[in-house]
């Protein structure tokens, strides 16, 4: 009778070991999805959403144009446009236009060819009293920034930077303008 | 027995335990959903600079290898130049080369020189201008870390007590494995309101100041 009793016990006994072994899987399998979403977009792999903060008598408008090396991409009111950087310039010495190739050698042309990087410098250079360039440069662009923010210098465009790592995406948040 | 036994066993049910797991799921995806949504819209409150010219005195400030120290330009090429007498439009070549092999140590940097000499000969007059350089690299383990610039003592806090945020602005010279450091000192600088600029360099490049002829006049931001 003993015996059959504590069968009885044993077999009454609803083990809630492996519920409990279910839920902390699943706990734990969204707390790692929460976290890795948390990383995604505030950690390191976040973007930034630059606000300006004018100073007081500062009231010109930023475009941002980040810088690669290779590429500036200008973020424009269409959108994104990306565009190769090709170091060519030119310049007029006495009447006759030299170009300036990228290795910084120069040469004589009959005239200036169009540049890809045109329609932003023109885009800058009609709006010199309310515009000016912002620069986001990643460190792979360090290296040629000088040259590559001298193609505004030249135009007076004015010219503002700042460093940004190489994979982060920035966008800037002008008043009233949360999405962009 | 067995019927007894049966009888006797009640199957516990599953309902709360359901019910528990929903609730947990539930919760966890709304805390899910709620840190995405708020997380997407982060912002950073940046004064987006603009370069505009200063008649401030510049601090050169070089930053890399996550260190940075400070040179004096000015004093640094009076070093280099000290045993080569003035130049004049006969030996401003000559001049010029010589200051161009010109190299001294300090205890943090290796400075080099470095000078041209342009020759201006038109019928009227013939002039020569030098332009003038010197260029700075850091020697190892010298200069201030990322903490060290916010710390009460460190030569960088030294320095910022020291100078007038008034007649004086810091510009940086920046390598890009020294982006945080540079943030963090010019953020320090600014905050003792100081002006500030700072120009790029390609990795391990030296930080150059033209002191005279064409160099890019310094900015602040």
């Amino acid at each position: 009778m003993a015996q059959a009793g504590a069968r009885s016990a044993e077999q009454d006994h609803f083990d809630l070991l492996p519920f409990i072994g279910i839920m902390m899987c699943l706990l734990g399998t969204l707390l790692l999805v929460t976290m890795s979403m948390a990383a995604i977009n505030i950690g390191a792999g976040a973007g930034e959403g630059w606000v300006p903060q004018p100073a007081p008598g500062e009231q010109k408008i930023p475009v941002l144009i980040e810088w690669d090396g290779k590429y500036a991409t200008w973020h424009s009111e269409q959108g994104l446009r990306k565009i190769e950087e090709n170091f060519i310039e030119y310049a007029k010495f006495d009447g006759q236009w030299i170009r300036f190739n990228s290795d910084g050698k120069g040469e004589k042309v009959t005239g200036p060819q169009p540049n890809p990087l045109d329609p932003l410098v023109d885009y800058l250079e009609s709006r010199l009293k309310t515009h000016y360039a912002l620069f986001a440069v990643r460190p792979a662009g360090f290296r040629n920034f000088p040259r590559f923010a001298s193609r505004f210098e030249d135009r007076k465009i004015e010219i503002g930077s700042e460093p940004i790592d190489q994979g982060k995406h920035v966008r800037l948040i002008l008043p009233g303008d949360k999405a962009r | 027995m067995s019927r007894r036994r049966d009888a006797s066993f009640e199957s516990p049910s599953l309902v709360p335990m359901a019910d528990m797991l929903t609730n947990t799921v539930g919760i966890m995806l709304f805390i899910l959903i709620f840190a995405s949504l708020s997380a997407g819209g982060v912002v950073i409150s940046k004064h987006l600079p603009r370069e505009k010219p200063t008649r401030a005195i510049a601090i050169w400030m070089y930053c890399s290898g996550g260190r940075i120290v400070r040179f004096d330009a000015d004093t640094l090429a009076k070093q280099l130049q000290k045993n080569l007498g003035e130049p004049t439009y006969n030996t401003a070549s000559d001049w010029a080369r010589k200051y161009s092999a010109q190299t001294l140590e300090t205890d943090d940097l290796q400075v080099s020189g470095a000078a041209t000499a342009d020759y201006n000969e038109n019928f009227f007059q013939s002039s020569v201008r030098i332009n003038k350089s010197v260029a700075v690299r850091r020697k190892a383990n010298r200069g201030d870390d990322e903490h060290a610039v916010a710390t009460p003592g460190s030569a960088f806090q030294t320095l910022l007590a020291l100078k007038d945020n008034k007649a004086d602005f810091f510009f940086f010279f920046v390598d890009p494995d020294s982006i945080s450091l540079f943030r963090a000192a010019r953020d320090q600088a600014a905050q003792k309101g100081f002006g500030v600029g700072w120009t790029p360099l390609g990795p391990g490049e030296p930080a150059r100041v033209a002191l005279s002829g064409n160099g890019r006049q310094a900015t602040i931001q």
